[in-house]
């Protein structure tokens, strides 16, 4: 197996691309037993599921480890029946859908020879991602895990959640771990990896990437190409260069207005794998800021942004959201089923007058932190523009994108843009960024509710409780849909658009299934390359 | 008889006025001549951009992202819709002021360290030397990005940034000319009667260390363009949508492919006025400073 860092990565790629340029293209030396794909992200940070807060980790991850149970590869289970059988072969809910069953698979084995999975591994697995980790609060809801003999495992929760298997099974932090592994390694376990995935670890270099090598005794279909590289290269030039050039197969894609068409331009061949709806972007207004605390300031900023026209720009990885949810989505509106004071047309001339009523005649002026990931700055420098045209000057300060995330979680922003992807399950961005549970905090403390809702100003915690009680997913999708139509009428969180989580891929690659949607990653194991 | 004419003597040529050699380096030599023409060509632009930039440099269009050139768009449209021309025409005026303002400001601040320097001698010089060396031993870019990266970006804080990369070499050149003029005879005679010490800075060291500290200026105009540019490059100077050269490629590298047109613009804009300053610096340095430049 050969292996590349990212110098000669840049370096091969600058030089491909200058011969490229000349209308040369370099005869391409492709291995087909190795698949390699461009990060953007500087350098890998994790390799165990429950710790990865770099959401590029997650394509090592995803390829190393396994949940009970998994949607098919490329789409997001919509319903609770839509999920098939992994780690588990078979379950059951209680009819207060508080206490769920699983059946175990036999014979599964762990990487690098730990042994079989059993239900011993599944209650540390869980356990140690209730205690600590990046997803405890989801987590929460679950009282206890305890294991039912060797193969099964019974699972009881605080609160009703007939959801449990979009909210904490099917969840990066809930992959299965060797308990022996995790145990005998301790801190290292962090950059090493043992799962029961189709690929298993064989490098971590934390200057270049994660090398994976196909795992021969997968219970499963083995996997085609016997080698995946996940090489970081943050710069998206040399990313570009690298993937035209074929030193890479993928690569996270420049989500910027025009790239996909420019890409296609330059090469007929490429594919492009999306996720829909992707990424949910929103705009946090600070209630706690002066003037964004009067609602009729809120309104205007509503009206002047097109959500339409960003979504547009962003073709064709940007969807449009008529509220917090695309309209495919549990409580998931369309523009036109909303009631007509909540559709917040795009009209330039109403916002100015919204703010003279506010006490603004001549406008207001503010400074926002922007991140300079192309997704953040490309969609803030378009929302600047239409603000701009109804007398609302923001000046942006567009910066690091760690330190825009470290900013933004001291409270120091004003309007600020928070883009995640989300499973089909509502209460999820509702709890991330709506409830006061999760205010922010300028310690830093707090959550990803940047705009203090529920503190500075009553918020939906009631409704959010009753969601999350409910045992039918019919009374939840309703309370989400109170919950919709309240957020838009106190606007402290504006749904911009959705935005395509985007992989270019070469001609002469399969991928073996089609991306639909999910989460911001997907597995190779099926996967075929031709010379 | 000896009868020696005059005649017979080498003529003695007087020493070429400054405006004949302006002629001479300026008129004669085509290369400065297409380098002023150049530069006040740039100036122009600047000046007058307003009236020349076809479109608003800020307004977005999504019906047109990515054009190539055409006879709407001269130089094409960015991955937002924007003319890339107008962009180009406004960011001239980043461009040059920031590199005419700064390395002026840097001459004065700088100038002003090294007189007291090289005047007072003794622990003023040390603890000035001291820390125009450490300054001087980081390259200009860095020094500037890691000035930039605490102050932040905006038009002011790049003034200060650029200005601040080029005192320590501003400040070592106007030590060492005041070192050597302090020791003339008029500096001395000036002490003996009794002239104050600002009087005597102005009056005697000042004018006579101007010519390279001049020179330097223009030679620097050209690098503080190529710092404001490789600043908003990186993205710590002009900050978007302000359009600066440097910002300009660094937007459009991303959509290279796409359309290579605010690349090739702004790169070839940049190019030409660095390379039309550093020309006309030479000029200047021929001119202010002949024993230098032979």
């Amino acid at each position: 197996m050969t292996t590349m860092d990212r110098r000669s990565v840049l370096q091969l790629g600058t030089a491909a691309a200058a011969i490229g340029l000349a209308g040369l293209r370099p005869a391409s030396a492709q291995e087909t037993d190795v698949l390699r794909i461009g990060i953007a992200a500087g350098r890998p940070r994790h390799s165990d599921p429950n710790l990865t807060t770099q959401g590029s980790d997650n394509w090592a991850t995803e390829q190393a480890y396994e949940q009970l149970v998994r949607p098919e590869d490329g789409t997001f289970a919509v319903k609770p029946e839509e999920y098939i059988p992994t780690l588990a072969t078979s379950w059951t809910m209680s009819e207060d859908a508080r206490s769920w069953k699983f059946k175990l698979r036999e014979g599964v084995q762990f990487h690098k020879g730990y042994g079989e999975m059993t239900s011993e591994d599944v209650v540390y697995s869980y356990t140690r991602a209730m205690k600590a980790g990046t997803n405890t609060t989801i987590l929460a809801n679950i009282k206890e895990v305890v294991a039912d003999g060797p193969y099964g495992v019974v699972m009881t929760l605080k609160d009703p959640d007939p959801l449990f298997l979009g909210t904490s099974v099917f969840n990066n932090n809930t992959s299965i771990v060797s308990k022996k592994a995790a145990e005998k390694m301790g801190e290292a376990f962090a950059t090493d990896a043992v799962g029961t995935g189709p690929y298993e670890l064989a490098k971590f270099d934390p200057n270049a990437g994660m090398f994976m090598k196909r795992f021969d005794k997968y219970w499963g279909t083995k996997a085609e190409i016997a080698n995946v590289e996940c090489l970081y290269i943050a710069d998206t030039t040399a990313r570009t260069l690298a993937l035209l050039s074929g030193k890479i197969d993928m690569m996270e894609a420049v989500r910027a207005p025009g790239w996909v068409d420019s890409m296609l331009q330059r090469d007929r061949t490429l594919k492009m794998d999306m996720t829909a709806p992707g990424s949910f972007n929103t705009l946090h207004i600070n209630l706690t800021r002066p003037p964004f605390d009067k609602l009729k300031v809120r309104q205007a900023i509503m009206h002047a942004i097109d959500r339409p026209a960003v979504a547009q720009a962003l073709a064709p990885m940007g969807g449009v959201m008529a509220g917090l949810q695309p309209a495919n989505f549990p409580a998931g509106f369309k523009t036109e089923d909303l009631p007509k004071e909540l559709q917040y047309p795009y009209d330039p001339e109403k916002a100015k007058k919204l703010l003279a009523e506010a006490g603004f005649p001549n406008g207001i002026s503010f400074v926002a932190l922007c991140s300079k990931r192309e997704d953040y700055a490309s969609t803030m420098l378009i929302v600047q523009e239409q603000l701009r045209l109804a007398n609302i000057n923001m000046d942006l300060k567009i910066g690091d994108h760690t330190a825009y995330h470290a900013d933004n979680r001291s409270d120091k922003n004003t309007l600020a843009m928070h883009s995640s992807s989300y499973p089909p399950i509502p209460t999820q961005l509702y709890f991330q960024q709506l409830a006061s549970a999760s205010e922010v905090k300028s310690d830093g403390n707090g959550g990803g509710n940047y705009s203090h809702y529920g503190v500075a100003m009553p918020g939906i915690d009631d409704l959010l409780d009753k969601a999350l009680k409910a045992t039918s997913f019919q009374d939840y999708e309703k309370t989400c849909r109170e919950i919709e139509l309240q957020v838009l009428r106190d606007l402290p969180l504006i749904g911009l658009s959705t935005l395509s989580f985007t992989v270019a891929r070469r001609g002469n690659v399969d991928l073996g299934y089609p991306v639909k949607s999910g989460y911001a990653r997907w597995r190779f194991h099926r996967a075929t390359k031709t010379a | 008889m000896t009868t020696a004419s005059i005649d017979t003597f080498e003529p003695v040529s007087p020493a070429p006025s400054r405006l004949e050699i302006f002629r001479q380096v300026i008129l004669a030599r085509p290369a400065t001549l297409f380098a002023a023409i150049v530069i006040l060509i740039f100036v122009l632009i600047a000046l007058l951009a307003p009236w020349l930039a076809p479109y608003n440099p800020l307004a977005q269009s999504f019906l047109k992202i990515n054009k190539p050139p055409s006879a709407a768009n001269w130089l094409g449209t960015d991955q937002f819709g924007r003319d890339v021309l107008s962009r180009m025409i406004y960011g001239s005026r980043n461009s040059l002021i920031l590199g005419l303002l700064s390395p002026a400001l840097a001459a004065v601040v700088g100038t002003t360290l090294g007189v007291v320097a090289g005047y007072f001698g003794g622990i003023v010089d040390r603890v000035i030397s001291r820390i125009v060396d450490l300054l001087i031993s980081f390259p200009e870019l860095l020094l500037a990005i890691i000035i930039a990266a605490a102050l932040g970006g905006g038009f002011w804080n790049i003034v200060v940034v650029i200005s601040a990369a080029f005192v320590p070499g501003f400040a070592r050149v106007a030590r060492a000319q005041t070192m050597a003029v302090r020791q003339e005879p008029y500096v001395e005679a000036a002490v003996a009667v009794g002239v104050s010490t600002p009087v005597i800075i102005l009056r005697h060291i000042i004018p006579n260390i101007a010519a390279p500290i001049v020179v330097l200026m223009t030679l620097w105009t050209a690098s503080a363009i190529r710092l404001e540019a490789s600043l908003s490059f990186l993205g710590i100077g002009t900050q978007p949508p302000n359009p600066s050269w440097g910002n300009i490629i660094r937007d459009g590298l991303n959509n290279l492919f796409g359309s290579p047109w605010p690349v090739i613009g702004a790169g070839f804009a940049i190019t030409c006025v660095v390379l039309a300053f550093n020309v006309f610096g030479d000029a200047v340095r021929d001119i202010l400073d002949p024993e230098t430049a032979q």
